[in-house]
């Protein structure tokens, strides 16, 4: 018995075995290819996107002159006083967190991680994922990590306080990416404050009962959980610290001791930061390696 | 140099629509220029130019996937199919195409993000609002790109559109398909 179309088919089955490791090459090099793509696209639009922000600043700048002297020496004194307090409260803060490293020592632990704080302003809004993420004006050559909090400054009781805008998701050498917490693919540990419970940021995928929410999933049964709650940073990422203002508890699904066999709970956070759109300056922080630990 | 000068618009207007994105104005100038590119030069042209320019869109906006890219690129056949039927009407009349341009991204690339990506879509009649006063906008805008690259492309010696469009009646008026 012969095959007059033997040839062919080990031609096709080279043709296929071709066209699928090329299939399999391609695919596998893609994550590896985008990582790099993206650094040198955001690099390359960086200038030219940067252009208009630096004109909308000249433009500020120059609407600032046009104040006159009295409002604007009222300003600076306001800033002056504002500036005054927060000092002091730094100081204060320094001189906790070197007595609280102190009695680390003393049990034996670990020193806590130092942190640095970068300035960065938003470059960049995405039109079609609006409240999802942004993009600042600070890359690694500013000492920007993965995972880093950013923090905007709100005004809550007349006082201005930080909270948390988002997570830095990734990072070029002039630019970084920020997950806000509306993020569904952002999932960060989250702590609130009265019933000391802690659950995940978006932890499932699930539809949300209204906008301006995001869930927080694993809650323990039970928990005795309030209605604006605060609710803040876990402090399980080393690179995180703790207490960082989320934003506050604002539903919580309906617990049913007999029919339910739920193991645990889902609440709704509404996130400190509500308008996006209002979003310029921001903080970074940046965890520094701990004393001795630099070369680890 | 007609795939350079193609290239460079391109790369100019990715470059106002991350501007313009970032004042929550969704303008897609860049399917706007695949389109002009597909009409006064040749869809596998305009294929690239989508590539390309969706590809950078998403890139320089930290998005997870390439789903605008691949929108895009599908507006191509939908850019060949109105060009075919209507390039021999008025300049003013591709407003029309560029009203359901912002639709026809927002609908796909939200469908591509639903199938190849784990974030949910949510899909609610307030987003609605973007891609209509998109649409409303890019109408016009997609006009006036269409004169001023004609009036570039004119002086530089390339292609119009509105050559094409002249040529494809005289065309059809003397029987020649």
């Amino acid at each position: 018995m012969s095959f007059p179309n033997r040839g062919k088919i080990w031609l096709n089955s080279y043709l296929i075995t071709g066209t699928a490791a090329a299939i399999l090459l391609i695919v596998g090099s893609i994550p590896a290819a985008t990582s790099f793509a993206r650094r040198v696209a955001s690099d390359f639009f960086h200038p030219y996107v940067a252009v208009g922000r630096a004109a909308k600043d000249a433009a500020a700048d120059k609407s600032l002159l046009l104040l006159d002297h009295e409002t604007l020496a009222a300003a600076l004194a306001e800033t002056r006083r504002e500036l005054g307090e927060v000092a002091a409260k730094a100081e204060r803060a320094a001189a906790l967190a070197a007595e609280n490293n102190a009695l680390r020592q003393l049990v034996k632990l670990r020193p806590l991680p130092g942190f640095r704080y970068l300035t960065a302003e938003v470059l960049l809004f995405d039109p079609l994922y609006w409240k999802q993420h942004f993009t600042l004006n600070a890359g690694s050559a500013d000492g920007v990590v993965n995972g880093a909090a950013v923090l905007f400054m709100m005004r809550r009781d007349g006082e201005i306080v930080p909270a948390v805008a988002g997570f830095v998701g990734a990072v070029t050498g002039t630019t970084c990416e920020v997950s806000s917490l509306y993020d569904q693919t952002l999932r960060i540990p989250v702590r609130l404050v009265q019933s000391g419970a802690v659950g995940f940021l978006n932890g499932e995928n699930m539809p949300l009962p209204s906008e301006g929410l995001a869930s927080i999933s694993y809650l323990p049964l039970g928990g005795g959980y309030r209605i604006g709650e605060s609710a803040v940073t876990a402090g399980f990422d080393p690179g995180v610290p703790a207490g960082l203002r989320l934003g506050e508890l604002a539903l919580i699904d309906q617990q049913n001791g007999i029919f339910d066999g739920a193991l645990y709970r889902r609440g709704y956070l509404r996130p400190a930061l509500g308008g996006i759109e209002d979003l310029n300056f921001v903080v970074i922080i940046v965890p520094e390696p701990a004393p001795g630990r630099a070369g680890e | 140099m007609g795939g350079i000068f193609a290239l460079f618009a391109l790369l100019v207007l990715v470059c106002c629509e991350l501007w313009l994105g970032s004042w929550h104005l969704f303008l897609p100038l860049a399917a706007d220029a695949v389109f002009y590119f597909c009409g006064t030069r040749s869809w596998k042209t305009a294929l690239i130019l989508a590539a390309v320019g969706g590809a950078a869109l998403d890139l320089a906006f930290f998005r997870d996937g390439f789903f605008q890219a691949a929108a895009v690129v599908v507006t191509v056949p939908a850019a060949r199919l109105w060009i075919r039927s209507r390039l021999d009407n008025p300049v003013a009349l591709n407003a029309v195409y560029g009203f359901f341009l912002p639709w026809f991204l927002f609908v796909c690339g939200g469908m591509f993000q639903m199938i190849f990506s784990s974030a949910a879509v949510e899909w609610s009649w307030r987003m609605f609002s973007l891609p209509l006063f998109s649409g409303v906008l890019n109408g016009g805008v997609l006009v006036l790109l269409i004169l001023l690259l004609d009036r570039i492309s004119g002086a530089a010696g390339f292609d119009t559109f509105a050559g094409r469009s002249e040529q494809r009646r005289t065309n059809s008026e003397s029987g020649v398909e």
